[in-house]
């Protein structure tokens, strides 16, 4: 047993400890300050700008196919390196809106910036994950950094209720992860990827070996809200404050799926895994047409925008299943998703910080009724609020639009899962009709004077990056598919 | 919860064996793996939460012994140090400073379906768990393919620092994130805006 980290190998993982160093660092400002308010926000953007440029560095250099690290515990290959880019960029918005929400509403940033970095690095472990062991580790530091960041509103309700909501509820969940691994390990001796493939095709229609990866398998699927895992969903994305709901929509969704992804496509893809009675396809394609329809219609009647967007974000989480369900049978076919992942990720932070900009200390101002009106006295951020929901449904030029169509198309080349294209492409059309209900309301409707919005330069630089964002997705959709194609799982 | 699972997996391939009784190691492992269960079972059916979580420190001893069977000597003092004692007394304070009353109970009365769904779910892992017991085949290799130093401090601490060396360090980074939010979560609320609060 030889000892001893190569550099090589700090370098591969650069992103991910240039972020958990900074977390450390902010503490340690936090500390040293003694009890003064600080303004962290701006030093935490520069971590995360600073782990953005090692990712671009780090893309050179482990080259197409990746990098195997720690004896096969993590690997650092383009499509981890890709979705790190996706957490940093979602992290960064995040941070933008965060300093001026936090003195809106009165919360102590002492701890927050850091919390949302350790969150962000633990979304980082996940992704580059290859071991049952790393995988549970990013998510559990993921996971508690996330609680205490939706517990933040301290003295609100509201806050605290969805935090213990999702904090019980995401402990059985990692109950289940631990004993998933535990079966795993005792059918097949592994818990490395690579390992358990080998190990796994040998074992494959083993029935512990199957409650094992259903075990891991619904821990995951609980973080990325399938349905019927996504009771939490609405209290917590609700009771959260703002940004961390983006958060949560957008980061910690992609991590989860790039967990799931990079699971199915490499350990889980043996032939008896796959198919048959006790495979994974055909599970998946029912969840898969249960989330997306089932969020879709409980979006329909959501009083709140915060809570219609936390079921948009359901209904999401299906589309992207659909297309991991392709992208496990066919491991070639990663790149539809991560744009998609992309592209809803730019456009639900936008949409939701737009639902940060609109509240106030004492109204914050979330209900449809709240919106009316909002067109004349604010016509640049309607604008921007009308092309996020129409990314969302998936209309033209936006990013939303070409997410959809990779994605379906990518879908369509396997006989399979043509029922559930239709399903997905009905439950599009579905949505169209209350993602317009936000742009009805600021449009068409005439509203009562309400108090002046968020009119901050982090809150109007978020909104800007996130628009742009979603424009340039659908102006110029070939450049990041391009990145995506090459962002190929390391074999 | 899959500590008394493997345990109780185990034992049961040990009976399988026609040399157990013979062995004193399989002697300790039946006593220790009945009390784990036994004290698992005890957790989760007792109603008051003192007597709920002193069945647990019983789990907790019982799998310390277990891992002495398995010639880990060192990962048994430390579960029975740190589980045993350090974690479960801050159990017991909690659960002793926060409930006022003497007979108070665990609120968690589940109706028919809840114990129907559990049963339904103790049924199918039971029936996974004889399955694999009976095709695993007899207990008495346990422990005989252990390398030489098995479980003890200097082969646990190489393993730590070469080999397992990022999950290591991954977790400190875990218990950094589990102080973090609970100081934060648990400070005071502010009174004004965030400017005028330390």
């Amino acid at each position: 047993m030889t000892g001893g980290v190569g550099m090589g190998e700090l370098q591969a993982l650069a992103p991910l400890l240039v972020v958990t160093g900074w977390a450390a660092l902010l503490l340690l400002v936090s500390a040293l300050a003694g009890g003064r308010s600080l303004r962290l926000g701006p030093l935490a953007l520069c971590g995360l700008l600073l782990a953005l440029a090692a990712v671009v560095w780090d893309w050179r250099l482990v080259g197409a196919g990746g990098q195997v690290l720690f004896g096969g515990l993590a690997v650092s290959d383009r499509f981890a390196l890709f979705l790190d880019a996706l957490l940093l960029l979602a992290g960064s918005l995040t941070v933008l809106i965060s300093g001026a929400y936090l003195d809106e509403h009165g919360f102590a940033d002492d701890a927050y910036f850091s919390l949302l970095l350790l969150a962000i690095s633990g979304m980082m472990l996940l992704v580059h994950a290859t071991s049952l062991v790393m995988l549970l580790i990013g998510l559990e530091t993921m996971s508690l950094a996330i609680y205490a960041l939706v517990a933040f509103w301290v003295g609100k309700a509201t806050s605290a209720e969805a935090a213990l909501k999702y904090f019980v509820m995401g402990a059985v969940a990692s109950a289940f992860l631990v004993f998933g691994v535990a079966l795993i390990y005792g059918v097949t001796g592994a818990t490395g990827y690579r390992a358990l493939a080998e190990a796994a095709a040998q074992a494959a229609g083993q029935p512990l070996l199957l409650l094992g990866m259903v075990f891991v398998l619904g821990a995951l699927a609980f973080k990325v809200a399938i349905v019927p895992l996504h009771m939490w969903v609405p209290d917590a994305y609700e009771g959260a404050p703002t940004p961390v709901t983006g958060l949560m929509a957008s980061a910690v969704k992609a991590a989860g799926f790039g967990a799931l992804l990079r699971l199915l496509a490499t350990s889980f893809a043996a032939d008896g895994l796959v198919y048959g009675s006790t495979g994974w396809l055909n599970p998946c394609w029912t969840l898969a047409a249960l989330t997306m329809s089932l969020g879709n219609l409980a979006a329909l009647r959501q009083p709140s925008i915060k809570r219609m967007l936390a079921y948009s974000s359901v209904a999401h989480a299906g589309y992207v299943l659909l297309g991991v369900i392709a992208a496990g049978l066919h491991p070639g076919q990663l790149a539809p998703v991560l744009f998609y992942l992309l592209s809803y990720a730019a456009a639900t932070l936008g949409a939701l910080g737009v639902v940060a900009w609109i509240g106030r200390r004492e109204a914050e101002r979330l209900t449809f009724e709240d919106w009316a009106g909002l067109a004349r006295h604010h016509p640049v951020v309607a604008l921007a609020m009308t092309v996020f929901m129409l990314s969302l449904a998936g209309v033209p030029p936006t990013g939303g639009f070409f997410a959809k169509f990779y994605l379906f198309r990518a879908a369509l080349r396997d006989p399979q899962l043509v029922t559930l294209v239709v399903i997905a492409v009905l439950n599009s059309v579905v949505s169209v009709y209350y993602y317009l209900r936000p742009v009805v309301a600021m449009y068409f409707q005439d509203g009562v004077a309400q108090p002046q919005p968020l009119a901050r330069p982090g809150v109007y630089a978020m909104l800007g990056l996130a628009l742009a964002l979603v424009l340039l997705l659908g102006l110029l959709p070939g450049v990041p598919l391009d990145w995506a194609l090459h962002a190929q799982l390391a074999r | 919860m899959s500590s008394a699972l493997m345990s109780s997996a185990l034992m049961s391939s040990a009976l399988m064996s026609s040399a157990m009784w013979s062995n004193p190691v399989q002697w300790a492992f039946w006593l220790l793996g009945g009390l784990a269960l036994l004290g698992a079972l005890g957790t989760v059916t007792r109603r008051s939460p003192v007597q709920a979580a002193l069945f647990l420190v019983l789990t907790l001893v019982a799998t310390g012994g277990l891992f002495l069977v398995l010639h880990a000597s060192f990962l048994a003092a430390m579960q029975v140090l740190v589980y045993a004692g350090a974690v479960m007394v801050l159990f017991l304070f909690v659960v002793m400073s926060v409930s006022h009353t003497e007979g108070e109970t665990l609120g968690l009365a589940q109706g028919t379906v809840g114990k129907l769904i559990g049963l339904a779910a103790v049924g199918v892992l039971g029936h996974q768990l004889l399955r694999v017991c009976l095709t695993v085949g007899d207990g008495t290799s346990v422990g005989a393919a252990l390398p030489g130093g098995f479980g003890d401090v200097r082969s646990l601490g190489r393993w730590i620092f070469s080999r397992y060396l990022l999950p290591f360090e991954a977790i400190s980074v875990l218990l950094l994130v589990a102080i973090v939010a609970a100081v934060a979560i648990t400070r005071r609320p502010p009174r004004g805006r965030a400017e005028g609060e330390g």
